[in-house]
């Protein structure tokens, strides 16, 4: 293909556009609208998984010493730890530490350890776990690798809580790639039939191509760019549309889950790099669509 | 320049459009088909463009065997083909000039190579003053003369209309057959198919009839049996 060639589809297709007009509208409130689908489904899902994997930080392993314990070998012990990429905090609670803790958090029941001579606490390293051990398996190991460590005494951690968790996870990890992907496909069929709408308004223009000896791919050319700019006008359309219910809707969303959740929760809009790749389905959406369209046009 | 040997086309089952058709058109003929509707006439100068592929026979097409032709050749035998049809076929958004400098466009030519054959072209059909207007404001004949204009451009070897002069008034036909004419004698091969019989008379030049998709007669051949299948008319 020459360069001469591809200004022409350039400058054919936005003609195109402004010459079929109420059909180029038609096209293009579609794929902004399924775009606008896609788009707020990704905030979910995005939203969503982000306030999961924020809990799940806060999934801790506390690994309990031994009476014995050398307090000089704390730092030796994080060295171990750091040894091991699922982790991503370390911190040691000494014996001293975890009494002042559950004396500030118990202050009804101190009378609970005046019974007892000197302090039954045992000191601890809490552990933070790291993206890469998001899954069951994944903690599960690493607690087993930790409790081989002589110095530990017990290793414990929210055993029922994280499976749970990572349940949740993978369940919303499956969702979001099954409804993602359907909504894909969908997406590509409307796409299609819509752009077949304006393939079949041009079909005597397509047989008089053909007529005249237009190669199939010269006449591709002008409604794959076609599609190409619908796609791209539709998808930044259905970005504009979906920031301005964002921005409109989300401050009253956020109180009112907040209120049912009573918990500050953030929602955030689609981050610079989705925006980008949403645009970049549209046009690459519009292309395939109008490719899809343009084949049973094209017999010889 | 095109020769057809037995050549058979069927649409459906219980539907044969052209039933063993031979003949043989020399380089630089005048050719008129003509026939009551349905007698094939489309077809046959469908099956020469590539528009439709024949189901049995051999067609030879300015040197070509259509039935070896790759898909992907088409287009470029269509470059040497000009088609005219009864209703135009212009590209409505286009202008005129457009809808010209388009079948040049296709060969890669440059914009300056289109306005100049452009020019020429509508000046060879006495429409250079309509180069900018559109498809709908022109009259029928004009129109006509603009699809011809374009079926021009290329400089094809051989000119085909079907029924050019069928939406157009008696006066206006007879001055599209000027120009058909005209294109003629400065050499091209031009297949013309209808069915007024007046237009027939008054160019006299050669005439093959067809009659339910078969070749019943032919002026270039003195004696034309009754089976088709046989006839091979010749200048």
């Amino acid at each position: 293909m020459v360069f001469a060639d591809l200004v022409y589809f350039v400058q054919e297709g936005a003609r195109s556009i402004r010459h079929n007009k109420f059909i180029s509208v038609v096209a293009i409130v579609t794929i902004a609208f399924a775009l606008m689908i896609f788009g707020a489904f990704l905030i979910v899902y995005t939203n969503v998984s982000h306030m999961t994997e924020g809990w799940v930080r806060q999934v801790e392993v506390t690994a309990y010493v031994r009476e014995d314990f050398d307090p000089d070998r704390v730092d030796e012990i994080k060295k171990i730890l750091w040894e091991n990429r699922e982790i991503s905090r370390v911190q040691f609670v000494s014996k001293e530490e975890a009494l002042a803790r559950f004396q500030s958090g118990h202050e009804n029941a101190a009378y609970l350890l005046d019974g007892l001579e000197g302090n039954p606490l045992p000191a601890s390293f809490e552990i933070g776990l790291s993206k890469s051990a998001r899954s069951q398996g994944a903690v599960d190991q690493l607690v087993r690798k930790l409790s081989q460590i002589p110095d530990f005494e017990e290793v414990q951690y929210g055993k029922e809580w994280t499976r749970s968790l990572m349940t949740f996870l993978n369940i919303l990890r499956l969702i979001g790639f099954t409804l993602g992907g359907l909504l894909g496909v969908a997406i590509l069929f409307i796409i299609a039939n819509t752009v077949r709408l304006t393939v079949y308004a041009r079909r005597d223009e397509l047989a008089v191509m053909r007529l005249i000896g237009a190669t199939n791919n010269f006449i591709r050319g002008p409604f794959l760019m076609e599609g190409l700019f619908q796609g791209l006008i539709g998808a930044v359309l259905s970005l504009i549309t979906l920031f301005g219910i964002y921005h409109y809707w989300v401050p009253k969303l956020k109180h009112s889950a907040g209120v049912l959740l009573m918990q500050e929760i953030s929602i955030s809009f689609l981050s610079i790099s989705m925006l980008s790749w949403i645009v970049v389905a549209g046009m690459v959406l519009g292309f395939f669509g109008s490719l899809m369209s343009l084949g049973r046009f094209l017999k010889i | 320049m095109i020769r057809m040997v037995d050549v058979y086309k069927r649409y459906q089952k219980d539907y044969s459009a052209l039933k063993g058709i031979s003949l043989h058109v020399a380089k630089g003929e005048f050719v008129f088909i003509t026939g009551p509707s349905g007698a094939g006439k489309t077809t046959l100068l469908k099956l020469i463009y590539c528009e439709e592929q024949a189901d049995r026979g051999e067609i030879r097409v300015n040197g070509l065997n259509l039935a070896r032709l790759r898909r992907g050749s088409i287009p470029y035998l269509r470059r040497n083909i000009g088609v005219v049809f009864q209703d135009f076929k212009l590209i409505r958004s286009k202008s005129v000039f457009d809808n010209i400098a388009f079948a040049l466009r296709v060969i890669g030519a440059s914009k300056k190579e289109m306005k100049r054959r452009a020019w020429d072209v509508l000046r060879r059909v006495g429409l250079q003053h309509k180069i900018n207007g559109y498809p709908l404001r022109l009259s029928g004949g004009e129109q006509q003369r603009v699809a011809i204009a374009r079926a021009l451009v290329n400089d094809p070897v051989i000119l085909i209309a079907d029924e050019p002069t069928g939406n157009l008034d008696a006066v206006v036909a007879e001055e599209i057959m000027e120009i058909l004419n005209e294109i003629h004698m400065r050499g091209t091969t031009v297949l013309v198919a209808t069915h007024d019989m007046n237009i027939v008379e008054r160019m006299n030049k050669r005439v093959i009839r067809l009659e339910n998709g078969r070749c019943v007669s032919d002026s270039a051949l003195s004696d034309v049996p009754a089976s088709g299948s046989e006839v091979v008319g010749r200048v």
